[in-house]
């Protein structure tokens, strides 16, 4: 109970009241210009803390994102290279089967054959060393330039792989084993047409490779199946990705940005009071018993 | 009583009515000073003369009035109260001050703080798995790693501001201390002089008054009044000033923040060297005690936030470079190291990215081949550990958060009670223009009386000389 109001405390107390109006208003009006609950971290301190772990995640994500978007195109060059691939060793087949009818060839057909066995083998060798972004996508980590060597021999590391990182705990291969799908050195794909052409132009029966040329089919597409697998396993991430991304920013919303109607309402009620204490202080300050004695 | 008593009482009417309406005149002049104590004019009735003789049977009344003082009424216990409220409330604010340009200096939440920084750096880690080796990735890596150490190395300058920044501010209020104690022991001189001789030492109380709120606002300093009407300052429970003697006050220790730990910062008193003058109290114990030594988790918080800086850059040096040394680079060297320590510097000033361009990352894992990147995909992995270094940041930033949320609240309610306490004091000590009117009324009325009283004797002389013995003529 306050026995005695001066001027002097009228004066301070309303000073002290229009501050404190004054500064809830400063606030409220930053929150809606910034629309930012928090603006730094005392405003809420465990709110800052989830707001930080929740900006990792996303910025994680964005780069997820990438090393998918890069895991695919390497995969899809891949599976373009093992079709071709696979094209290629169906005509070397159909080339065997009709090489392997010994008795209607002559030698200039089978030299033609073999010729044609030749460039075929050409041809999937510069397939065996497509590459993306500089980088021979059946030669692993390698870095000598060619999967493949004119001799055949793969330059990959063995038992090492290209990866992605798709999610905190996973990673995905998204390089093909060049030696699987191709074989190495004699006992490539390579090698084996050689012999082919060679038996052709030798004239030794060629039926036998037959078998061969179907197992090298099956390993290439077997390849292939991989690589089709992981591409889908890649395009399911991405897609839970971008899910877990909006709900991301929904969490980051939820604790960063402020409730914009909720604000404009306090933000009006302040204004109002703000005003009130203004019009109310003028008329409280102004009268002394000076005015009414004359 | 004489024929011409009644003059002579009348005469004190208007004298006392003069003095009450001086003292009016005073309160008004001083309605908007700054610590000024409203003042009353404390009068008294004379008695009447003693009879002379058994045969004196005179009748004998009041001789008038007598100006006893000019009363200044101030309140001993609210004057003490706003003293101590003023001290909580000095030192919260400098608290407050303090924790607020630490926390300013974060920028976080948000793209500008250096959990940003933190993040742009692990992702290029993992471009740099993806594309181990090629230029255009490791340049990216470079320049986010060079950008990590400067946001740092700017965290901790930012630190050595504020250190600065809060210890000339706390030698400009030791000066203050001291000046104002001076000024204290010279008014302590000049009111028991004036007390004395008999005069009026009011204004000069006002002042001392105002002079020891702020010494209680500075060093959380109480006041023990003597009798004689010196006043002695006490802070800490030492003196700062008895009677006209002032004892003086020096803030020592480190003037850097890399000395804070090995030499603290403390005050002392003049004449007691080596010896701190434990003070509890006011803006500038709050300011030593955040200039005071620390560690990453405790202690001053300028220092304790420093060596967080420095905490962080050994953490990121240690954890990056124990994975990076095992990576091997595209041309095979292993056990490079990717981060090192200027010699002689703070951790967190002296960090430095090591390598310069692709050719000293060490990406991949040593015998997978040349382009390998997983070790760059280990080192990203740091991010989301754990006991990473966006971890530690994030638990800092929450600390701080905390430490700062908890300062400006006390501050608020330091500031409350501060403000009631000097609102009490205003009630009771403030000038109230309307009592003040009245009062002037009164007093002019007592005048107007007191010269009506005096015209009436006059007349009644009048007629006793001019008009008696005219009878008959």
């Amino acid at each position: 109970m306050v026995a005695r109001i001066t001027s002097q405390m009228l004066m301070h107390s309303a000073q002290a009241n229009l501050q404190l109006s004054m500064s809830t208003l400063a606030k409220l009006q930053s929150q809606a210009g910034t629309q930012k609950a928090i603006s730094k971290p005392s405003d809420d301190p465990a709110g800052a803390g989830e707001s930080m772990r929740i900006r990792a995640d996303q910025r994680a994500l964005t780069q997820y994102g990438t090393n998918i978007g890069d895991g695919l195109a390497w995969l899809s060059t891949a599976d373009d290279a093992l079709s071709a691939a696979t094209d290629v060793m169906h005509t070397v087949r159909d080339l065997v089967v009709q090489g392997a009818n010994s008795g209607s060839l002559n030698p200039a057909s089978r030299e033609a054959i073999a010729t044609q066995l030749d460039s075929l083998k050409s041809s999937l060798l510069a397939t065996a060393n497509t590459k993306y972004a500089g980088r021979s996508i059946f030669a692993g980590n390698s870095d000598a330039g060619e999967a493949f060597t004119a001799a055949y021999a793969s330059t990959a590391v063995p038992g090492s792989s290209v990866e992605r990182r798709i999610s905190p705990t996973s990673t995905v291969r998204i390089d093909v084993d060049g030696p699987a799908a191709f074989g190495d050195g004699a006992t490539s794909v390579f090698a084996l047409i050689d012999q082919i052409a060679t038996d052709l132009r030798a004239g030794t029966d060629i039926n036998t490779h037959l078998t061969a040329v179907d197992g090298a089919i099956s390993s290439i597409l077997g390849e292939q199946s991989r690589v089709g697998s992981r591409y889908g396993q890649l395009e399911t991430t991405k897609e839970l990705n971008m899910a877990q991304s909006g709900s991301l920013e929904s969490q980051r919303a939820d604790v960063e940005d402020v409730d914009l109607s909720k604000v404009i309402l306090e933000l009006k009620t302040q204004e109002v009071a703000y005003q009130t204490a203004l019009a109310v202080t003028s008329r409280a300050l102004q009268p002394t018993l000076m005015s009414f004695l004359s | 009583m004489s024929t011409f008593g009644g003059l002579s009482t009348a005469y004190t009417g208007l004298a006392a009515a003069r003095a009450g309406i001086d003292t009016v005149g005073q309160n008004i002049a001083n309605v908007n000073t700054e610590g000024y104590t409203r003042q009353r004019v404390s009068q008294s009735a004379n008695g009447s003369l003693a009879g002379i003789g058994p045969l004196d049977t005179l009748f004998r009344g009041g001789t008038g009035v007598t100006v006893d003082q000019i009363q200044r009424l101030g309140n001993a216990l609210l004057e003490s109260r706003m003293r101590t409220s003023s001290a909580s409330s000095g030192y919260a604010e400098m608290t407050s001050t303090v924790m607020d340009s630490i926390e300013g200096a974060l920028h976080e939440p948000g793209d500008s703080g250096l959990a940003a920084t933190l993040h742009t750096f692990w992702a290029s880690w993992q471009n740099v798995a993806n594309h181990a080796g090629e230029t255009s990735a490791s340049g990216v890596l470079l320049e986010a790693a060079n950008d990590l150490a400067a946001r740092v190395a700017q965290g901790y300058s930012d630190a050595v501001d504020t250190f600065n920044t809060t210890h000339s501010q706390a030698q400009g209020m030791v000066t203050q201390v001291n000046a104002i104690a001076t000024q204290v022991a010279a008014l302590n001189d000049q009111i028991r002089q004036a007390t004395a001789a008999g005069q009026s030492p009011n204004e000069m109380l006002d002042q001392r008054a105002r002079l020891t709120t702020t010494l209680a606002n500075l060093t959380g300093a109480t006041v023990v009044d003597r009798a004689d009407g010196s006043a002695d300052v006490l802070v800490g429970g030492n003196p700062l000033v008895t009677g006209s003697k002032t004892h003086t006050l020096l803030l020592t220790g480190a003037e850097q923040l890399s000395d804070a730990n090995s030499s603290p910062v403390q005050l002392e008193w003049a004449n007691r060297p080596g010896e701190s003058a434990a003070i509890s109290g006011g803006a500038l114990a709050a300011a030593v005690a955040a200039l005071g030594p620390g560690t990453a988790t405790s202690g001053g918080s300028i220092v304790s936030a420093a060596e967080s800086y420095n905490a962080l850059a050994t953490q990121i040096a240690a954890q990056v470079n124990a994975i990076h040394s095992a990576g091997s680079t595209t041309a095979g060297t292993t056990g490079l190291d990717f981060f090192s320590f200027t010699a002689g510097r703070p951790a967190a000033l002296g960090l430095t990215v090591v390598p310069t361009d692709a050719s000293g990352i060490a990406a991949g894992t040593p015998g997978t081949g040349a382009l390998d990147g997983s070790m760059a995909d280990k080192i990203a992995a740091l991010g989301t550990s754990a006991t990473g270094p966006d971890a530690s940041w994030s638990n800092f930033v929450v600390r701080v958060g905390i430490e700062s949320r908890r300062a400006s609240d006390q501050a608020t309610t330091a500031t409350r009670a501060a403000d009631s306490a000097t609102s009490k004091l205003m009630s009771e000590t403030g000038v109230d223009m309307d009592e003040e009117t009245t009062n002037l009324i009164t007093y002019q009325h007592a005048y107007q009386g007191a010269a009506r009283v005096m015209t009436a004797i006059d007349e009644m002389l009048d007629t006793l000389i001019n008009r008696t013995g005219l009878v008959g003529r």
